[in-house]
Parts: C-alpha cells; sequence; structure tokens
C-alpha cells in the first residue's frame, strides 16, 4: 500500500471520527443552547464549543486538504494499471472510485462551508451562528463516514490486473453520459461560455462587495445582509439578524 | 456598573475534593467609590474579586459589565476587556524578579502595542505619583513591603483602568504603610475609578472613602453595608 493511501485513510477515519464525536455535543448545542441563562450547562456548553470548533476546524482543514492529496494519488498511480494514463483511469479501476471522488469534493465543499461559518463565528462576541454551525455539522457527519467507507472500499479494489479504460475514450464525443457530450461541444462557443460566466460571476462579485461597502445591498439576499427593513427570510430574532448582518458585512468588506 | 447573577463557582468538579468558592452571588456594584469585601480565609472573596475581574469564569451565573455580558464571552474578547477595564494589585504583588521597577510598571502595557516613548513616559509619570522615580531602574527584588505595593499599583494603573481590583493590599505591609497605600487608593477613588478590595485588616474598613462593605461567608454574601 502506497503511502499516500494510508495517509488518506487516516485522515478519512480521523476526521469521521472527530465528527461523529462532535455530533454528540452538536445535538445539545441545538437543543439546550440558550445564551439569556447562566445555567451550569449553557456555561459549560460556551467553554467546549471553543475548544471543539478548533479541534473541528484543524480536522475540517485537512479532509479539504485530503481532497488535493486524492486526486494527486490517483494521478501518480496510472502507471500500475493497464489502460489507465491519468487518474480518470485509475478512478475507473472500480466502482467506488468516482463516487469517493464525488463525495470527497461534497464533503469538502460542506468543510469548507463550515469553516467559513466557524470562522464569522468567532469573531463575534455572543456566538450568533453556533447553531447554524453545529446544525450544519450534523449534515456534514454522514457524509464524512460514506466518503471514509467508500474510498476504502475503492482502495480495497485496486487490484493491478484490471484492464480500465483512459480518459480518451471516457471523454471522446462518441461516448454516451454528460462527460462525453461535454467533450463533444463546439470549441469557440465554449470557450466563450467558459470565461464569460467566470467574467460574469467576478463582476458580480465586485459589484456585490462595493454595494455592501457602501451600505446599498438590493434585494433579495443582499437586502437581508445589509439591514434594510423587511428582510425576505430573517431569522427570528431580530437583534440576532443584525449582528449577523454586521459580522458578515465585516467579513466580506 | 458591573451586576452579578446567581453567580457559583465550583473548583475540581465531579473529583472527590470539589470545592464551592461561591453560591448563588447576586450583586449590583455601581461606578466609583470604594467597594470592600470582608469575610475570614476561605470566605471566597478572592474568588469573587477573580471572577469580577475576568481572570476566571464561574461555573454558573452571569457577570455583566456595563449591560454587556462578561461571563460568556469568547477568550480573546475577555482578554480585551480585562487589559482595558481593570486593574489588579494582588495579595503577594507578583511583581516580576529580575526586572526593574520601570520594566515591571510598564509590562501590562506591551500587549496594546502604545508606542515605547509614550508608554515609557506614562510609567515614568505613574513612579513619580507614587514617589517611586527614584527606584525605576531598581530591580524590583531590593524594594521594600511598601515600595513594592506602591510599584504593584503603578502597574495595575498603566492601562488606565477603569476599574481597580486589589487583593488583600495591605496584608504584608504595617499599619504606617497600610494607611499609606489606602491614602492613595482613596484618591484614586476620588479620581471617578471604581475600587474594589477584599480585605479582613480592620484599617481598611475605616477608610474614609469606603463606601460599601460586603461580607462574606463559606461562599455566600451575608452582610451588605452602605456606609
Amino acid at each position: 500500500m502506497s503511502p499516500a493511501l494510508v495517509a488518506l485513510s487516516l485522515i478519512a477515519f480521523a476526521v469521521t471520527g472527530a465528527v461523529l464525536l462532535a455530533c454528540g455535543f452538536a445535538l445539545r448545542i441545538l437543543r439546550r443552547w440558550d445564551l439569556a441563562s447562566g445555567s451550569e450547562l449553557q456555561v459549560r456548553l460556551e467553554r467546549q464549543t471553543y475548544l471543539i470548533s478548533t479541534l473541528l476546524g484543524f480536522a475540517l482543514g485537512a479532509e479539504a486538504l485530503s481532497l488535493l492529496l486524492f486526486v494527486h494519488t490517483a494521478e501518480s498511480l496510472s502507471g500500475q494499471f493497464v489502460g489507465a494514463m491519468c487518474a480518470t483511469g485509475v478512478l475507473n479501476v472500480n466502482a467506488f472510485g468516482f463516487p469517493a471522488l464525488l463525495l470527497k469534493i461534497a464533503v469538502f465543499f460542506l468543510a469548507a462551508l463550515w469553516l467559513l461559518l466557524n470562522r464569522v463565528d468567532n469573531r463575534a462576541y455572543d456566538y450568533p451562528l453556533v447553531r447554524l454551525k453545529y446544525a450544519l455539522l450534523l449534515a456534514l457527519a454522514p457524509l464524512t463516514a460514506a466518503e471514509a467507507t467508500v474510498q476504502t472500499l475503492f482502495f480495497l479494489g485496486l487490484k493491478p490486473d484490471v484492464i480500465t479504460s483512459c480518459c480518451g475514450s471516457l471523454f471522446s464525443a462518441d461516448s454516451r453520459g454528460a462527460a462525453a457530450e461535454l467533450a463533444g461541444l463546439p470549441p469557440k462557443p465554449t470557450l466563450v461560455a467558459f470565461y464569460g460566466t467566470g467574467a460574469g460571476l467576478l463582476i458580480l462579485g465586485l459589484a456585490f462587495r462595493r454595494r455592501l461597502q457602501l451600505g446599498r445591498c438590493s434585494p433579495p439576499a443582499t437586502r437581508w445582509l445589509s439591514g434594510s427593513p423587511s428582510p425576505p427570510s430573517s431569522p427570528s430574532s431580530p437583534c440576532m439578524c443584525m449582528k449577523i448582518r454586521t459580522i458578515i458585512a465585516r467579513f466580506v468588506c | 456598573m458591573i451586576e452579578l447573577r446567581a453567580v457559583s463557582k465550583r473548583f475540581n468538579q465531579g473529583r472527590p475534593n470539589e470545592c464551592r468558592a461561591l453560591a448563588d452571588i447576586d450583586l449590583r456594584l455601581e461606578r466609583g467609590g470604594v467597594t470592600v469585601f470582608t469575610g475570614p480565609s476561605g470566605s471566597g472573596k478572592t474568588t469573587l474579586l477573580t471572577l469580577i475581574g475576568c481572570l476566571a469564569r464561574p461555573t454558573s451565573g452571569r457577570i455583566v459589565l456595563d449591560g454587556q455580558l462578561l461571563s460568556n464571552l469568547p477568550e480573546r474578547f475577555l482578554t480585551e476587556v480585562r487589559r482595558h477595564t481593570f486593574g489588579f494589585v494582588f495579595q503577594q504583588f507578583n511583581l516580576i524578579r529580575g526586572l526593574t521597577v520601570l520594566e515591571n510598571v510598564m509590562l501590562p502595557a506591551y500587549p496594546l502595542g502604545r508606542p515605547h516613548r509614550a508608554l515609557t513616559a506614562g510609567a515614568r509619570a505613574l513612579l513619580e505619583r507614587f514617589d517611586l522615580e527614584p527606584k525605576a531602574d531598581s530591580k524590583v527584588e531590593w524594594l521594600s513591603g511598601g515600595e513594592a505595593q506602591r510599584t504593584a499599583l503603578a502597574r495595575a494603573l498603566i492601562n488606565d483602568p477603569a476599574v481597580l481590583v486589589a487583593d488583600e493590599p495591605t496584608a504584608n505591609l504595617d499599619s504606617r504603610l497600610s494607611r499609606e497605600v489606602l491614602g492613595l487608593l482613596d484618591d484614586l477613588a476620588a479620581q471617578g475609578r471604581t475600587v474594589l478590595i477584599s480585605s479582613h485588616d480592620p484599617l481598611v474598613f475605616e477608610a474614609a472613602r469606603v463606601c460599601r462593605r460586603l461580607e462574606l461567608r463559606d461562599g455566600r454574601l451575608i452582610g451588605d453595608r452602605r456606609c
């Protein structure tokens, strides 16, 4: 077994263990968190959330980085399988390769979102996103467990005698499936659409940032961030809502 | 104003040597004046002052400073409040041996990043105020008890705190030095600072500017006398 596979397995199981252990704490936060109360339980939850979110920050950071290691490892293993010329071929060696990659991508984005929420939450003095953060953790737990399982099945099913298909056949215009259809698109309009989408996204982001700085965010979602009246789906407490807006605005700007 | 709501503190929770230092303290302390916490050893005076001064957190209950909850703040915010709002004078002075008087006084201001020249000038002004200027470059281990106490006071004031917390400030001093230190504390209260003192020294209760005397026993507040 290659050291990279051992590292990936260790990260996956360590992160799954950490997330599953934190789930019990997340449930307690969701059920019992009450900032207005000075009860012993509340004080203990406040102390523990700092420790647990710090540990989870490291764990999920490692998990997010492991996506890169996974793709790099798949690429580097291509020489060991007949027919594989790149990561695509290796991921096709058995039925768990692409599901593992997709799960890792899903965990990557959710982990990134969790880290972002955690960072924003830690910048405020009254834990405005604590429930949201731990609710997201509950959603993340089954995914990390599934990812660790599927990744392990993929690694255990890597048999060197399997003849796999290379990426050339997978992305050929004559093949079937979304990848093949994308590969079959005419180059010029595809390039224009690709760069156009990227530029549009960049312009939108800059415009959003500018409006936040000027305090003139417009509906629907941005209005809530800027603090205009009648937000479309404001949180139950208007005070909390204002605080979150302020924090997010400060964070974005 | 500082408000304590049902504040309790237990040490070594869940262990055989668990100890309840404070139980259900409800208290409101107005800004300004000198408040003295009295009571026998082990009554919870020092623990109460450390909770008010954000040096420790309560096991349960809330502490509110000017309408803002303190006891639930994440550590980084609590540190900021502690640095800017509270100054501490400890029973054993807790001066750093090997450093000079001036360096000891400047020490709590270093994390705030003030310009060094302004900080030195501020520290020297404090030393002058407490008649310690000639000792500025002396090591603290060479100081007498009274000088060490005044150095500790100067250090507590370097960040210009609104609240001064003094734990048994006269415990290691004779009567003359005690009166001298109490005079300095009176002056600070006269300038509008809130001075909180824990003591079981009668000299302290009888000091001119003491405006409130709170009595503790077995971790409970059993007396509240306004003078």
